[in-house]
């Protein structure tokens, strides 16, 4: 895969380029400012960027807004968005076109490189990659949405599909068959009233929901 | 005010007899010294006859009278804006000192040393009504007051009672002119009066508020006490700050960080020997570094939140409710960044406000508006719970306020028992 990576610490940004090579994807450029990850992004359009929140020059959330602008401009352009802190505000934000290819990852994700490869891969091809700490505080939250008329199995199928795992891995996860995966995911579609539509794609749609973003943006 | 078919004229009887009484109140008491001192100089000048000493005894009255009368009149002047407009005008006297005896056996009384009780009490009296500089204010005031106030509310009764005696004996008068136009006089004179009555005695209130109010020195001298009081209370909370951040940092990243350290050494040295054991040991450093992140991005929160920092005020607030275990709405016309210091202390008054509505106030929903303006910028937090939230019961509401003052900042709690709680922080900035 051609990769976009938009750092400004150099040690992460290396390691990070150091990570995707490791792995047979090509890094076709390395940047670590707004306004180079602004070019970056139009001129190579990657399979799949990995940018972090906070950039230079003015050190608030300008690689952020840069990947808002570059979906915007290539509708659907995977990204992935790392940080070191985590916000539902941004998560909304970058769910919002409702997509898909998106992920938003603390940084301290990349430590465990298969699950972070397993994400970015998984972002690339359109799916979602939640960071584990945005689910549990949409959990937390007291905000009622539709989510609530869900059973608690079907709550923890649908925030490990916020997560982005496909219904194999939340098997796997919850000790339970592939065949009862599905039927909670029909399930969750019915409830939460997301038409069966070969152009959506009804995963993200459903994660939107759980967000509560498709109204409030 | 009542709009039954008979209420309207009550309610303009009502102001004209308020107004009637008002008028005449404060014509006695602005009336009161000048007064004085005209019938002294009738009373003196038959008594003595000569000019130059009825007018030495004429001074001599107006000066006692002036020592003696000012305060009470000054007093009762401000009880009485109180009380007919409902703002407060604060004297600024210097607090009296009691009368003590001191160990050399003399009386002591804020201004000087006397022998005997009496005369030191005497003194104090002659000294505070003198020597205090708000004193000459108000003396000040009994001498301008007459000429404004006094005359303000004098007109309307002047006015009546002329056009009521001219109606009453034509004759007294015997003015020229045919009849008809004398009484449409009167009766214009008594009418302007009437009309005039309910408004004569307004003057008070802002001229008494000039004069009898604290001196702009006083002022300073207020304002320069609470600015030294939050000089104090900053630098304490300062320094409880960072000693909060060394604590955390020591005990937390710092410790975890040695362990990691430690952790590695042995993995190392484990790497021949027994590999497997090696991996495990990484692999629990590798959740002991992520635990440390967490400790301190925690930190780094509670410091200075990330998305204030990225975003301003607004954005911040709306991450803080979205994160609020409790239903939270955020409304906001504020469409630009603050300044960084003033940003910072309304998210931490609202996340304080939040916490409180989220911990006491049971309530299922919670409001929050950010808006401009007159002074500055406010955030209204409100909550649907059970009401009765006031300063102090380990509310942190006093803490609240107290952070705010560094900004000139106000705290308003209108919060009935029963609810709802309407809070609303405010903080003076200028428009950019």
């Amino acid at each position: 895969m051609r990769v976009v990576v938009a750092e400004d610490l150099y040690l992460l940004r290396d390691g990070l380029v150091r990570l995707l090579e490791a792995y047979g994807h090509e890094v076709v450029a390395a940047v670590g400012d707004g306004p180079a990850t602004r070019r970056a992004l139009a001129e190579h359009r990657p399979d799949v960027a990995i940018v972090d929140v906070r950039l230079p020059p003015t050190h608030s959330d300008e690689g952020l807004q840069a990947a808002l602008e570059a979906r915007r401009e290539q509708p659907g352009l995977p990204v992935l968005v790392l940080s070191q802190h985590i916000e539902q505000l941004y998560a909304r934000e970058l769910l919002a076109d409702g997509r898909g290819g998106v992920g938003y990852l603390l940084k301290d994700r990349v430590f465990d490189a298969e699950q972070f490869l397993d994400a970015v891969e998984r972002v690339a091809h359109g799916g979602t990659a939640l960071d584990p700490a945005v689910v549990a505080k949409i959990l937390n939250a007291g905000s009622t949405s539709p989510v609530d008329a869900l059973t608690d199995r079907e709550r923890d199928v649908i925030a490990l599909m916020a997560e982005g795992l496909s219904n194999q891995a939340i098997a796997q996860r919850l000790f339970l068959s592939e065949g009862a995966i599905s039927k909670y995911t029909t399930a969750i579609f019915m409830k939460l009233e997301i038409a069966a539509d070969e152009s959506s794609n009804r995963r993200v749609l459903a994660v939107l929901t759980f967000l509560g973003a498709a109204g409030t943006l | 005010m009542p709009l039954l078919p008979e209420g309207r004229p009550l309610v303009v009887a009502r102001s004209l007899a308020e107004g009637l009484v008002r008028s005449l109140v404060l014509l006695v008491l602005t009336g009161l010294l000048p007064g004085m001192w005209v019938g002294s100089a009738v009373f003196f000048s038959d008594l003595i006859g000569s000019a130059v000493p009825t007018a030495w005894a004429v001074f001599g009255v107006a000066v006692g009278s002036l020592v003696v009368f000012t305060r009470p009149v000054c007093s009762a002047v401000r009880l009485l804006v109180v009380r007919w407009t409902g703002a407060a005008i604060s004297d600024a006297y210097r607090p009296l000192v009691p009368v003590t005896r001191m160990a050399t056996g003399y009386w002591w009384n804020g201004y000087d040393y006397q022998r005997l009780r009496w005369i030191s009490a005497c003194q104090r009296w002659i000294q505070t009504r003198v020597r205090d500089a708000e004193s000459w204010r108000d003396m000040l005031w009994m001498l301008i007051a007459p000429l404004t106030v006094g005359v303000a509310a004098a007109t309307p009764l002047v006015l009546i009672a002329g056009g009521a005696v001219a109606l009453a004996t034509p004759a007294l008068l015997s003015l020229p002119g045919p009849d008809e136009l004398r009484v449409s006089a009167a009766v214009l004179s008594i009418g302007l009066g009437t009309a005039l009555l309910p408004v004569g005695w307004r003057f008070l209130a802002p001229v008494a508020r000039r004069l009898l109010g604290p001196s702009a020195l006083v002022r300073l001298a207020i304002r320069n006490a609470a600015l030294v009081q939050v000089r104090a209370d900053l630098t304490q909370a300062q320094d409880a700050e960072l000693h909060r951040i060394e604590r955390n940092l020591h005990d937390g990243a710092q410790a975890r960080l040695v362990s990691i350290g430690l952790s590695l050494s042995a993995a190392e040295r484990l790497l021949d020997t027994d590999p497997a054991e090696a991996r495990a040991l990484l692999r629990q450093t590798r959740e002991a570094s992520r635990v440390a992140l967490g400790e301190l991005r925690e930190l780094v929160h509670g410091i200075a939140p990330p998305v204030l920092l990225e975003r301003g005020l607004v954005d911040a607030i709306r991450a803080l409710a979205l994160d609020a275990p409790v239903r939270a709405v955020v409304h906001s016309t504020l469409d630009h960044r603050l300044e960084a210091p003033i940003e910072s202390a309304l998210y931490f008054a609202t996340a304080e406000l939040v916490t409180n509505a989220v911990k006491h106030s049971q309530g299922s929903a919670i409001d929050i508006a950010i808006d401009r303006t007159r002074v500055g910028v406010a955030v209204v937090v409100t909550d649907d719970g059970h009401g009765g939230a006031r300063p102090g019961a380990g509310s942190g509401l006093a803490g609240i306020e107290s952070r705010l003052n560094a900004f000139d900042g106000a705290l308003q709690i209108d919060s009935p028992r029963g609810g709802p709680t309407r809070i609303a922080v405010e903080v003076p900035c200028a428009s950019s």
